[in-house]
């Protein structure tokens, strides 16, 4: 055995090295380039003609943008790699490899590609993708066997997959009222409906295992979750243009200061969202606290009670109250001006929401081009980049499926 | 000399796995320690103060839309570039697995006594299916579902030792005078003449391989005809296949 491990890091040692000189050889469709000075797939590090060299000073932002964007090179082979391992988790096949390599001129090897894209996207091991997909993007999955009065942790997942691979509107996951339980055959790659034991039942919103997954004081991680997967932004939410200065800050809310509870409107008040002594509290709790009550009835393990389960954190942990939120009379909402009054309202409000919509496309770019989470990893886009699949996606029924086949058929995704 | 290069490397990874300041602001339950810093406003167990550190900030949607930092720029590219480059992502679990099955990677090959065999090393085969030992997923980067990590995109230190080991040991099955691969029929990675083919790496690095991989290649088994081959190999595995 130990012979055995004095081998292995021989070996590893050694091919690294040889690892690290071959690593410049393109395919065969950058033949006479080993490692000729184009961005070689390791995005984020420039190291291309956009470094700022002597002539930099005579250079707009744009010119260097396209400088460094015009010296990628088309490789479809390379493009093929990455995307079956994307869509179907796997390599393409040796005949699959061929077929764009023996493909004669430009045109050809585009065609081919693009039908193996297409291929791959209607391939059965797209589904099970589609299901890792969503199990990391909801960072919720079932693991081992379902716990005794635990939800099935990967029914969300499931839901989403199904909407993504079966080619249905996005808006589903935030309106749909039946069937958001689907069974799954990884073997098939087919999806089963099913009925979540859930009333209401408002899309992936009401999932049992997301509310058991994100439980926690006073329901701020639900709200934090659903802000992030599905506006992929951290709070706060939204800015006013008129932000001012207070305590320690500056309150930047869209929201009247004033419109949640505090000890400037209730000296009782169990938690003061009003405090500017550290942190301006209502810079995020102005939208967070609109909200949050609507998640406060669901317990530990999903399901939801008719009073609520989670709790404040003060001595003695005592139930939360709605009014730990909002003062009396002010009106639950998803965003300023975007009131709402349950769940199926703010399932509607996040479904109408642009946001929302091209925080869907950016997150398939995102995964497209390897570059984590749009929210955790900083991975943020431009709006120009994805700006065509967005209208596409927007106008074409909120087909996922679709602004998938798009982006790995893009022209920035089969460039290197 | 191998061992203190070894040495060096593990004292580094292990350097860097303890940067981790446990202060993320993040939803994920990423087992960071509480935050040493008074002035942070991560959370703990117990309690959701998980603050943005700087919600006063500026509207970081403005980054997206207006003029990036220069410093930024200067660092690592504009948004706009960045953005539309792929990124060095690492291989997904299964990914892998896939690649070990349908490449016929799979313990066919002679290795020295005691060593494990790449899939060995990955993991188990049960009902006709790879599935990864915990062990290996962990050390790959995979999910913690109940902890509210996903798969990691990038590789650490650990996952790409990791796969290298695996890719290594491989290799010994690759060079195998009964290697075949169920996704590249009929092709052998060493031709009758001892070299390597271009159909073989190609079946390998999943791309069209060029003249220069099997010049290479073929070099190394020129230089160490006994081991020459399988340093090819694997390091033909570990360069295609240490981004996704």
């Amino acid at each position: 055995m130990r012979r055995g491990l004095t081998q292995n890091t021989t070996w590893t040692l050694m091919a690294f090295g040889i690892a690290m000189v071959m690593a410049a050889c393109g395919s065969s469709e950058d033949s006479g380039s080993l490692g000729g000075g184009t961005n070689g797939g390791t995005g984020g590090s420039n190291t291309g003609s956009g470094t700022p060299g002597g002539d930099q000073t005579t250079k707009t932002p744009e010119e260097q943008i396209k400088e460094v964007l015009d010296a990628r090179k088309v490789d479809y082979g390379e493009a093929a790699r990455t995307a079956k391992l994307k869509l179907n988790d796997e390599l393409p096949t040796l005949e699959e490899i061929q077929s764009i390599a023996n493909a004669a001129g430009d045109p050809a090897k585009k065609a081919a590609y693009e039908a193996l894209v297409d291929k791959w996207i209607a391939a059965p091991k797209f589904a099970s993708t589609m299901v890792k997909y969503w199990k990391d993007t909801f960072r919720t999955a079932q693991v081992g066997t379902i716990q005794q009065n635990r939800p099935d942790m990967d029914k969300a997942a499931l839901f989403a997959a199904q909407n993504t691979v079966e080619g249905k509107a996005y808006t589903e996951l935030f309106t749909a009222t039946t069937a958001t339980c689907p069974t799954f055959d990884p073997a098939t790659g087919a999806f089963t409906p099913g009925n979540c034991t859930t009333n209401p039942t408002v899309g992936v919103i009401t999932d049992p295992g997301l509310q058991a997954q994100y439980f926690s004081n006073m329901a701020f991680r639900r709200v934090r979750f659903f802000q992030e997967t599905f506006a992929c932004s951290k709070f706060p939410a939204e800015y006013s243009d008129k932000p001012v200065p207070m305590g320690a800050g500056t309150f930047t809310g869209k929201f009247p200061f004033t419109s949640i509870q505090g000890k400037q409107v209730n000296p009782q008040a169990r938690i003061d969202f009003h405090d500017t002594s550290a942190v301006i509290c209502a810079n995020c709790h102005t939208t967070i606290n609109h909200m949050a009550s609507l998640f406060i009835n669901y317990d530990q393990n999903g399901a939801l009670q008719a009073t609520p389960q989670v709790e404040v954190p003060i001595p003695g942990n005592p139930k939360v109250r709605a009014d730990d939120f909002l003062p009396a009379g002010e009106a639950l909402a998803w965003r300023f001006g975007k009131g709402i009054t349950d769940l199926a309202s703010l399932g509607g409000a996040m479904a109408a929401d642009p946001e929302v919509a091209s925080c869907a496309v950016n997150r398939v770019w995102n995964y497209a081009f390897s570059r984590g989470d749009i929210v955790n990893d900083l991975a943020t886009v431009p709006a120009a980049v994805t700006a065509p699949q967005v209208t596409a996606f927007s106008g074409g029924g909120f087909k996922l499926k679709e602004v998938i086949r798009a982006v790995f058929k893009a022209e920035d995704f089969v460039k290197f | 000399m191998k061992r203190i290069a070894l040495t060096l490397i593990s004292v580094t990874a292990f350097a860097l796995a303890g940067c981790d300041d446990g202060a993320k602001d993040s939803l994920s339950n990423g087992g960071g320690s509480a935050s040493s810093d008074p002035n942070a406003t991560a959370g703990g167990e117990g309690n959701t103060f998980d603050h943005n550190n700087d919600p006063g900030a500026a509207d970081p949607a403005a980054n997206t839309n207006g003029s990036p930092e220069p410093a930024q720029v200067r660092v690592v590219g504009s948004p706009e570039v960045t953005s539309r480059l792929h990124s060095c992502g690492k291989l997904s679990v299964a990914s892998i697995g896939s690649i070990l099955t349908s490449r016929g990677l799979t313990g066919g090959g002679t290795r020295p006594q005691g060593a494990q065999s790449g899939q060995a090393l990955f993991g188990t085969v049960q009902n006709g299916v790879l599935n990864p030992s915990a062990q290996a997923a962990s050390a790959l980067g995979g999910a913690n579902y109940n902890g509210r990590v996903p798969e990691a995109p990038f590789g650490s230190t650990s996952a790409m030792s990791k796969l290298f080991d695996i890719f290594t040991m491989a290799s010994y099955d690759a060079v195998a005078a009964n290697w075949t691969a169920p996704a590249c029929p009929s092709v052998k990675v060493l031709g009758a003449d001892g070299k390597f083919t271009k159909d073989g790496i190609s079946c390998l690095i999943g791309k069209p391989a060029t003249d220069e991989h099997v010049a290479i290649a073929n070099d190394a088994i020129t230089k160490n005809p006994t081991d020459g081959a399988k340093l090819a190999i694997a390091a033909l595995l570990s360069a295609a296949h240490t981004c996704q």
